[in-house]
C-alpha cells in the first residue's frame, strides 16, 4: 500500500513537471544596440593623402609669384590669358568652405557667405573687375576632400578620367578654404600658391575640460577625427604611426569627407576628439561652447590661395591683390573682426616670392 | 487467410463480382476528382486571400513608406531655406510625413510579423528614430544659424537616401513582386484536376462499356450522369479558373504598367525636390546633373504610363501630372542650364519653396499630388480585380464537392440494379 502510495506520488510528481516545461513561455523581447549612424565619407581606418614621388620642400612651395612681373595694359589694368577669360565671362569663381565659422560660412537665413577668407575672395573680385558687385564672385562650396580637385589642371583631369566620382566636381578659378601650402599638393593636384596670408598651428579639441588631455598621445585608444585629405589627417596618422613603430598603445584616427562633420561626430560621441586647424577649431567652438579647444599646438602651417599652376598671371594678381591688402590694412581689418580675441588670432604673412 | 482470398478472386472472376468492381471504380475515381479539385480550389483561394488581405497591405504600406520618407528629405531640406515665417508648417508636414511611415510600418509589421518582410521593416523601424533625432538637431543649430546644422541635415538626407529609402524600396519590390506571384499562381490553369478528370471519364467510358456488354444494355442512365456531372464539375472550374486568370491578370497589369512607374515617378521627383534644396544647403559635385536626370527618367515614367492609362479621366489624371512636371522643369530653368548670371542664394529658395505667381503649391507638390491620386486609383483598381479574382473562386470548392458526391452516388446507383439482379 505504501509502495503504491510512493508509485503514485512519483508519477504525478513527473507529470507536474512534464506540464510545467510544456507550458509556454511568453517570447522575450532580444536586447539590441541602437544603430550607430555616419555620416558620408566617414573612414574608421583613415588613410594618408596621396604624396608624389617627387617634392620640393614645404618652404619653397611657398615661393610665389612675383606681381612686379605682371602684365599692365596702357589703362594699368592687369592683363594676362586668364585674366582675360574671367573677365570675359564675366565672374571670378573660388571654392570656399561654408561650414567653418570666422574663416568661411554661409548665412543660411540669407545665404549670405561671410568669414575672414570671404573677404580675401571679395577683395580679389573687386581687383579683378573693379567694382564691389556680387554677381562678379560666385562662391563654390565644395567638401574638404575634394576642394583641390576643383582646380583645372593637367593632373586633375587625369584623377577625373580615373575616378568616376570626381567627373561632377564643378571647376573653379581658385580655392581659398583654408589651404596648407605643402609641396605634396603642387604635384598632386598641379596647383600653385599665393604668397601665404597667415601661419596658424593643428590644434586639437575635446569635449569637455575634465579630460586629463594635453596633446593627441593622451588619447590612446579613443577616436580622433580630421578632414580626409589634409595635412591634419596625415601629422596624427604620423603620430599613430610613431606609437605603433615603438610598440605603444595607439590613437584612433577617423576621417571624414568634410571637417566640419567632425563637431557633429564629437557632438553625437562618436568620436573623442578633433585634430584639425586651430582657426577651425575656434569657429567650431563658437558653435558649440561646451568643447574645449586645448593649449596644444602642432607645428606652423602656412595658407595660401590655391591655384592652376598654369594661370602665372592669375597668380600674379592674386598676389597683388594680397599685397595691396596688406599694404592699406585691410587683411589685417579682416582679420581682426574675425578673430577679436588677440590669444587666438593667426599671424598675417609678409609675402616671398621666388623671382 | 488463404481461402478468403481465393473466394475473393473467384467472386472477382464472376460477372457480379466484376460489376461490383465497375461501381467502386467508377464512384472512386469521381470522388478521387473531388478530392483533388476540392484541395486545388483550397489552394487558389488561399493564394488570393495571402494576396489580398497580406499582400496589397504590405505593398501598399512599403509603397507609403518611400514616398513619405522622399516627402520627408525634402521638407527637412526645405524647411532650412524658407523665413521663420513658413517653418514651422514645412516642420509640420516633415512631422505627419514621419507619422505616416511609422504608421505604415506598423501595418506591415503587423501583416507580417514573422514573414519574409520581417527583417527590412525592423531595419526601417530601427532607423526611423535616428532619422528623425539627425533632422530635429540640424533644425535646432540652423535656427541658431549654426553650420554644423548642415552637417545633421546632410547626414540625416545620406541616411534616409542611402539606407531607408533604399530597404523601403526593397520592401515594395519585394511585396508586389509576391503580390503578382500569388495571383499568377492563384490564376494559372488548375492542369491536375484536368487530368483526373480526363482519367475518371475514362473508367467511366470503359464501366459503360463493360456493362453495355456483359448486360446487354446499352445505356446505363447512372453511369451516364455520372461522367455528365464529373463534365460540369471540369466546366465549372476551368469557367472559374479563367474568370480568376482574366481578374488576376488585369490586377498584374495595373501595378505593373501603372502603378509601378507611377511611383516611381512620384518617388523620383520627392528625391528631386530634395535635391533642390541640397544645391543650397550642402552643394555637391553632382548637384545639377542628378536633378536633371531624376526630373528627365519622371517624365519619361509619366509619359510611359499616360500611354497605358485608359483614355479618360484616368489618362488625364497622368497628363496632369505630366504637364505639372514639364512646369516644374521650364521653372527649374535657372538652375539646371549654365548662364552668366546665376541666381542668388535667396532667389534660388524662392525658386526652390515658394509656388510661381498664378499657382498655389510648388509644381513640386502638384506632380506629388497628381501622382498620389493616380496610385491610388490605379492600386483601387488593382485590389478590385484581385477581389474579384477571390470572387470568381468562391464558392467553387462546394459546387465541385457536391457535382462529384453527387456523379460517385449516380455510377453506384446506375449499377446497383444490374448487380441487384444476380442476388435475387
Amino acid at each position: 500500500m505504501r509502495a503504491a502510495t510512493r508509485a503514485s506520488t512519483a508519477v504525478v510528481a513527473v507529470l507536474a513537471c512534464l506540464a510545467a516545461c510544456a507550458a509556454p513561455t511568453p517570447p522575450l523581447r532580444e536586447d539590441r544596440p541602437a544603430p550607430v549612424i555616419l555620416p558620408q565619407g566617414y573612414a574608421s581606418e583613415a588613410v594618408h593623402p596621396p604624396e608624389p614621388a617627387k617634392c620640393v620642400s614645404n618652404a619653397d612651395a611657398g615661393l610665389s609669384l612675383n606681381p612686379a612681373a605682371l602684365l599692365h595694359a596702357p589703362d594699368g589694368t592687369p592683363t594676362g590669358p586668364k585674366l582675360a577669360e574671367i573677365r570675359e565671362r564675366g565672374r571670378l569663381t573660388v571654392g570656399v568652405s561654408q561650414t567653418t565659422p570666422l574663416s568661411s560660412r554661409r548665412d543660411l537665413a540669407t545665404g549670405e557667405m561671410e568669414g575672414f577668407e570671404v573677404d580675401i575672395a571679395k577683395g580679389i573680385a573687386r581687383g579683378l573687375f573693379g567694382v564691389d558687385d556680387a554677381s562678379r564672385l560666385s562662391l563654390v562650396t565644395v567638401p574638404t576632400d575634394r576642394r583641390l580637385f576643383t582646380l583645372d589642371t593637367t593632373e586633375n583631369r587625369a584623377a577625373r578620367a580615373d575616378d568616376e566620382n570626381l567627373r561632377d566636381i564643378p571647376s573653379v578659378d581658385m580655392v581659398i578654404a583654408d589651404v596648407s601650402v605643402t609641396c605634396g599638393r603642387v604635384d598632386t593636384y598641379g596647383l600653385k600658391y599665393s604668397a601665404p596670408y597667415l601661419a596658424t598651428n593643428t590644434g586639437l579639441m575635446v569635449r569637455d575640460k575634465g579630460e586629463r588631455i594635453d596633446e593627441p598621445k593622451d588619447l590612446v585608444g579613443r577616436k580622433v577625427c580630421s578632414g580626409a585629405g589634409t595635412t591634419n589627417i596625415d601629422e596624427i596618422l604620423d603620430i599613430r604611426d610613431d606609437q605603433r613603430a615603438h610598440g605603444l598603445p595607439e590613437v584612433i584616427p577617423v576621417s571624414t569627407s568634410d571637417t566640419s562633420d567632425c563637431l557633429m561626430l564629437l557632438q553625437q560621441g562618436l568620436v573623442d576628439a578633433i585634430y584639425t586647424d586651430v582657426l577651425i577649431l575656434e569657429g567650431f567652438h563658437t558653435q558649440d561652447p561646451g568643447t574645449v579647444v586645448l593649449g596644444y599646438r602642432n607645428k606652423e602651417s602656412r595658407v595660401g590661395v590655391a591655384m592652376a599652376k598654369q594661370d602665372d598671371d592669375l597668380i600674379r594678381f592674386v598676389n597683388e591683390v594680397l599685397e595691396g591688402m596688406r599694404a592699406n590694412g585691410s587683411m589685417e581689418r579682416s582679420r581682426d573682426r574675425w578673430y577679436p580675441d588677440p590669444a587666438t588670432r593667426p599671424k598675417l604673412l609678409a609675402a616671398t616670392y621666388v623671382d | 487467410m488463404v481461402s478468403v482470398r481465393g473466394e475473393l478472386a473467384a467472386y472477382l472472376r464472376r460477372t457480379e463480382g466484376r460489376l461490383v468492381l465497375v461501381a467502386a471504380s467508377s464512384a472512386v475515381a469521381a470522388l478521387l476528382v473531388g478530392v483533388v479539385g476540392v484541395t486545388a480550389v483550397h489552394g487558389r483561394q488561399d493564394q488570393l486571400d495571402e494576396a489580398v488581405d497580406r499582400r496589397v497591405a504590405l505593398a501598399a504600406a512599403a509603397l507609403d513608406v518611400y514616398r513619405d520618407l522622399a516627402d520627408a528629405d525634402a521638407y527637412s531640406l526645405n524647411a532650412v531655406l524658407v523665413g521663420p515665417q513658413q517653418a514651422p508648417d514645412l516642420q509640420k508636414r516633415f512631422r505627419q510625413d514621419v507619422f505616416d511611415a511609422a504608421d505604415a510600418l506598423r501595418v506591415a509589421s503587423a501583416r507580417d510579423p514573422e514573414g519574409t518582410s520581417s527583417a527590412k521593416v525592423r531595419e526601417l523601424t530601427d532607423l526611423l528614430p535616428e532619422y528623425v533625432r539627425l533632422v530635429e538637431v540640424g533644425w535646432s543649430n540652423a535656427r541658431t544659424n549654426q553650420p554644423v546644422g548642415t552637417s545633421y541635415l546632410s547626414q540625416a538626407s545620406f541616411l534616409v537616401r542611402g539606407r531607408i529609402l533604399v530597404v523601403a524600396d526593397d520592401l515594395q519590390r519585394e511585396q508586389t513582386e509576391a503580390l503578382k506571384a500569388a495571383q499568377v499562381s492563384a490564376g494559372s490553369p488548375t492542369w491536375a484536376v484536368f487530368a483526373v478528370g480526363v482519367l475518371a471519364l475514362g473508367v467511366l467510358l470503359l464501366a459503360h462499356r463493360f456493362v453495355a456488354r456483359r448486360t446487354r444494355r446499352r445505356f446505363n442512365v447512372g453511369l451516364a450522369a455520372s461522367a455528365a456531372l464529373v463534365l460540369v464539375a471540369m466546366v465549372w472550374l476551368a469557367t472559374a479558373s479563367a474568370f480568376t486568370a482574366g481578374h488576376a491578370s488585369d490586377s498584374v497589369r495595373e501595378l505593373d504598367e501603372l502603378v509601378a512607374p507611377l511611383a516611381k515617378a512620384r518617388n523620383e521627383g520627392r528625391l528631386a525636390d530634395g535635391d533642390e534644396a541640397r544645391m543650397l544647403i550642402f552643394p555637391k559635385a553632382d548637384d545639377v546633373r542628378r536633378l536633371r536626370g531624376a526630373l528627365e527618367s519622371a517624365a519619361s515614367g509619366i509619359d510611359g504610363a499616360a500611354e497605358q492609362a485608359p483614355p479618360g479621366e484616368e489618362r488625364d489624371q497622368v497628363r496632369r501630372a505630366g504637364d505639372a512636371l514639364r512646369s516644374w522643369r521650364a521653372h527649374d530653368d535657372l538652375l539646371l542650364e549654365p548662364r552668366l548670371s546665376p541666381p542668388t542664394y535667396e532667389e534660388t529658395a524662392v525658386l526652390i519653396t515658394r509656388p510661381a505667381d498664378d499657382q498655389t503649391t510648388t509644381y513640386a507638390q502638384q506632380v506629388d499630388e497628381h501622382l498620389s491620386a493616380a496610385i491610388r486609383l490605379h492600386t483601387k483598381h488593382s485590389v478590385a480585380s484581385a477581389v474579384s479574382a477571390r470572387g470568381s473562386m468562391a464558392g467553387v470548392d462546394v459546387v465541385l464537392a457536391v457535382l462529384l458526391t453527387a456523379a460517385a452516388a449516380a455510377a453506384v446507383a446506375g449499377l446497383w440494379p444490374r448487380i441487384a439482379e444476380y442476388y435475387r
